[in-house]
């Protein structure tokens, strides 16, 4: 009787969090998939290559961490496996990009819990190019 | 035609991972409910409270933020609003346990996705945890100072040890 009684308390609670959730993540999902038909990616992606030599990284790698950021952790990966890159390189990219991914869907989340979107990216963006910038340095 | 074609096909594999995890909070907010009835989730907040006290957050705080940690962001937010109603968590603890999940959220899936294609999962795993943890002491000082409220978590941990 017990557990039937905290099962319905607990279907009603994740009704109301589903709810809540589902009413801002479903919009950001629709802006996250007209960014990747639209294509504008490349060209963003071209304003950042020339500083990707700091973190130790080719010039492609700048396609891989817009994508993952704006995107999703899995075009991210998909983007990987279409250039070649060593093992230390795919490292460094994937501490970059679990640092800083999804950026539009993960703040929507965060956000609903009351702290700002625009620091949940400062902080988020600050730490990946800080600590990618020191892993460059201290792993040879 | 292609493109309509492929866009229908990408919209319904979005759609079905998003009843994905509504099935899985679902899951979660039942068992979490059914375990909080025989009172295993006092106990399992009274040994994960040991790991976590040094963030700066209280008792209730410590399961949202392994369930965050391991399990995923999205299960981890859910989890951290239905303690924020039960008066589990204090406004503070919202904002520290979610500035280290926003760092460091969903280590299993995560790691796995990228030891496939050859990264080195030892270093990933300690460079995030860490970060995590040095991102939130710094904004829990900065908290602090700006909302003057370290008495009150010297009032909670006091609180706390009483219960103990």
């Amino acid at each position: 009787m017990k557990v039937l009684e905290a099962s319905k308390v607990g279907l009603i609670k994740a009704g109301k969090t589903i709810w809540k959730l589902i009413k801002i993540v479903v919009p950001v999902y629709f802006f996250v998939k007209v960014l990747e038909y639209v294509q504008i990616l490349p060209y963003i992606s071209n304003l950042f290559s020339p500083l990707m030599k700091y973190f130790g990284l080719p010039g492609e790698a700048a396609i891989v961490i817009i994508t993952g950021n704006l995107l999703n952790l899995y075009g991210g990966i998909a983007a990987i496996q279409a250039f070649s890159f060593t093992a230390r390189q795919i490292t460094i990219i994937a501490v970059m990009l679990l640092l800083s991914h999804s950026l539009p869907v993960e703040t929507t989340i965060i956000k609903n819990l009351k702290v700002p979107r625009i620091l949940q990216i400062c902080i988020r963006v600050v730490t990946m190019i800080i600590f990618a910038l020191i892993l460059n340095l201290v792993w040879k | 035609m292609e493109i309509v074609k492929e866009f229908i096909i990408d919209f319904s594999r979005g759609i079905f991972s998003v009843i994905m995890q509504m099935v899985i909070i679902t899951i979660i907010m039942v068992v979490l409910e059914i375990l909080r009835s025989f009172g295993v989730i006092d106990f399992l907040n009274k040994y994960l409270y040991k790991l976590t006290r040094f963030l700066g957050i209280s008792k209730g705080a410590s399961l949202p933020l392994f369930i965050g940690i391991f399990i995923g962001i999205t299960y981890g937010a859910a989890s951290i609003i239905e303690s924020y109603q039960q008066k589990e968590m204090t406004k503070k603890d919202v904002i520290l346990v979610s500035t280290f999940l926003c760092l460091c959220h969903a280590i299993i899936e995560d790691t796995l996705l990228f030891m496939a294609i050859g990264a080195n999962p030892f270093i990933i795993v300690l460079v995030r945890v860490i970060v995590a943890i040095i991102i939130t002491l710094v904004v829990r000082f900065f908290y602090v100072r700006k909302h003057h409220t370290d008495k009150l978590d010297n009032n909670e941990n006091e609180l706390n040890q009483e219960i103990k």
